[in-house]
């Protein structure tokens, strides 16, 4: 039985359409917990099992946002490992609330770091396009402005959601220069840019990236202008599934967000698709902005092999 | 409708000119071409708009000028004008059908063609190809910011012609399935590069990343002689509210910035045929088109047109 938190976290997720994947990890996390301290259960074999479901429900419906399986790979195996010495339900509560806990802070600690290592790629008076949300974007963007480099920046309204105009929204009180543009714009727009932002919903083994539907096409763009493409996204973006060669699947969301309640629907030939990501191949990325440094899209695979649970043999 | 309307408008205005030039009471050749010239440049001031206008006016004085020479009196100079001007409407009028009956020929059974915006000659073409008994299917970009894309799929799609509506940021997402990208013109320089709709380029780059086929349905009135003697094709800037509403915009930040292209610009390595009611040419065929249509134009008599904005009718 998933736990009302569990549900309503899920529901949030689809409805208020959280920002990013660092949110959506973070509200998860504090929903897992929640429920595990809600908990009910008389044995530590019962709070397994609930706990078990609670993880399978949020994988299923997130399936394709890697930080939120990673951390709740993280939990799983504190909360394993407690189990098989032995712990009882009180004591697997405080592991699952201080792991999550811990990972949170990994989580909010890392976007500080990608923050200041970001901020010194930024030079004064770069002109930096962005698309969709992306906290650690929003975060080099800040610290660089917080620098006095004074960094002007175009800002993707990123269909069907829009999110484009909340990047937009906390980079103006911050006093930053925005300008709106919508996605096409970006070739118009290209010749005035120094630099490409973005974020990562994942990144695979091979150095690609999973990001908001656009991305690979903006990245295209900025290369064949010569344009670099910078990529932030902390190690829990990276995915170990993908090591062993499974694909990252492409959620395709309602597809009313693309044309709302159309008689257009009603006939039978017409369709709509709306994926939701893209696909930005580690040729179209110059560098991978992580809380442990800046790497080449090419060393990748070096963090996904590190990445906590995974058994490489 | 934008191009429905550029060709009428270019069409309305030649029709002005024909009324001044058989309403100038001048007996001699050089007081007519004073008339004539008069008229031909309030024409031009009237409406910043589409090539089509300036091409329309440009199409009958330069047969006048061509026919000064031998002319004898006002009246056989008269004569010239008006034929001119009836041969150019005559020419917008059926430009469309015979782009549609040439651009058919392209399609072939079973192929999926993926369209931006909404060109009433590509839809020539799609159209009759499909009333050919051609089996095929569409992928139509919604088009931002006015969702012009909405309006092709409808007329495609009441057709019968199975469509799939799909943000413009997901063209690189849906190249991999698509065999030909069949667009409109908004204007066509003398290099073979493409001014059209906003968003065009980066379609143009996706497919020719993948190797499919860029075909461009452009009416010889949109050949753009200007560029012959290197003047550029300044590109629109519309309303913000197009993008974003006056309210959401302020609750976003008062000094966020929105800039709004109507057109981008491809490049003509992007651009693999345009289809013109004279004929398929490759891009580098522009300038025959030019020279067919409006001969070998001299500098004076193209600065005498000066640089126009090109802008949405």
């Amino acid at each position: 039985m998933v736990h009302e938190d569990v549900l309503k976290v899920v529901d949030d997720m689809r409805i208020r359409q959280m920002r990013g994947g660092t949110v959506v990890t973070h509200a998860a996390l504090k929903a897992l917990r929640s429920a595990a301290l809600k908990s009910k259960a008389t044995s530590s074999k019962q709070f397994l099992a609930e706990f078990g479901e609670n993880v399978n429900y949020l994988l299923k419906i997130r399936a394709a946002s890697i930080p939120l399986a990673n951390s709740l790979r993280f939990v799983m195996v504190d909360v394993r490992q407690a189990a098989s010495h032995g712990a009882f339900v009180k004591e697997l509560q405080d592991i699952v609330s201080n792991s999550a806990r811990h990972f949170d802070r990994l989580l909010e600690e890392s976007v500080r770091e990608i923050a200041q290592i970001g901020a010194r790629r930024i030079k004064e008076g770069d002109v930096i396009m962005t698309h969709s949300y992306s906290s650690s974007v929003i975060a080099i963007l800040k610290k660089a402005h917080e620098q006095h480099k004074g960094p002007k920046i175009f800002v993707t309204e990123t269909r069907p959601e829009l999110e484009g105009r909340d990047v937009a929204r906390e980079l103006a009180a911050e006093g930053i220069g925005v300008t709106l543009i919508i996605d096409s714009a970006v070739s118009h727009f290209i010749d005035d840019t120094d630099k490409v932002l973005i974020g990562a919903e994942a990144v695979a083994a091979n150095g690609a990236i999973v990001n908001k539907i656009g991305t690979a096409t903006i990245a295209a763009v900025a290369q064949r202008a010569r344009v670099r493409v910078y990529a932030a996204a902390s190690t829990y973006k990276f995915s170990p599934e993908t090591m062993f060669g499974e694909l990252i699947e492409i959620e395709e969301r309602d597809p009313s967000y693309v044309l709302g309640h159309s008689r257009m629907n009603k006939q039978p030939h017409f369709h709509v698709r709306n994926p939701a990501f893209d696909v930005t191949s580690a040729q179209d990325i110059d560098l991978i902005i992580t809380e442990r440094g800046v790497i080449p899209p090419q060393a990748a695979i070096m963090i996904v092999r590190e990445q906590k649970g995974v058994s490489v043999s | 409708m934008r191009v429905r309307g550029a060709g009428l408008i270019a069409s309305s205005a030649v029709t002005a000119l024909k009324i001044a030039a058989q309403k100038s009471p001048a007996e001699d050749p050089g007081s007519f071409m004073r008339d004539l010239s008069d008229a031909a440049r309030v024409l031009l001031e009237t409406r910043p708009t589409a090539v089509s206008l300036p091409n329309g006016i440009r199409y009958v004085m330069h047969r006048v000028n061509r026919a000064k020479a031998n002319a004898t009196s006002g009246a056989d100079l008269k004569l010239v004008a008006s034929k001119a001007a009836d041969e150019f409407v005559e020419l917008t009028r059926t430009a469309v059908e015979r782009i549609g009956e040439i651009g058919a020929k392209r399609i072939r059974d079973g192929v999926v063609v993926l369209t931006h915006c909404n060109s009433t000659a590509a839809i020539s073409v799609m159209t009759t190809a499909w009333r050919q008994g051609k089996k095929f299917e569409v992928y139509a970009t919604e088009t931002r910011p006015r969702f012009q894309g909405r309006l092709t799929a409808r007329v495609l799609a009441r057709l019968g012609i199975p469509v799939t509506l799909i943000l413009d940021d997901a063209v690189r997402y849906f190249m991999q399935d698509v065999d030909m990208v069949l667009v409109g013109a908004d204007a066509i320089t003398a290099n073979g590069a493409l001014v059209n709709k906003v968003g065009t380029s980066m379609v143009a780059l996706a497919a020719h990343e993948v190797h499919v086929n860029v075909n461009v349905a452009a009416e010889s009135y949109k050949f753009s002689p200007e560029t012959m003697i290197g003047e550029l094709v300044e590109i629109e800037e519309r309303d913000p509210s197009e993008i974003i509403s006056a309210k959401a915009l302020s609750q976003i930040g008062r000094r966020v910035k929105v800039r709004n292209p109507s057109f981008d610009l491809t490049p003509p390595e992007f651009v693999d045929a345009i289809i013109t009611e004279r004929g398929i040419i490759p891009p580098l065929g522009a300038m025959l088109i030019l020279q067919e249509v409006f001969g070998v134009l001299t500098p004076e008599e193209l600065t005498e047109y000066q640089t126009y904005k090109l802008s949405e009718a």
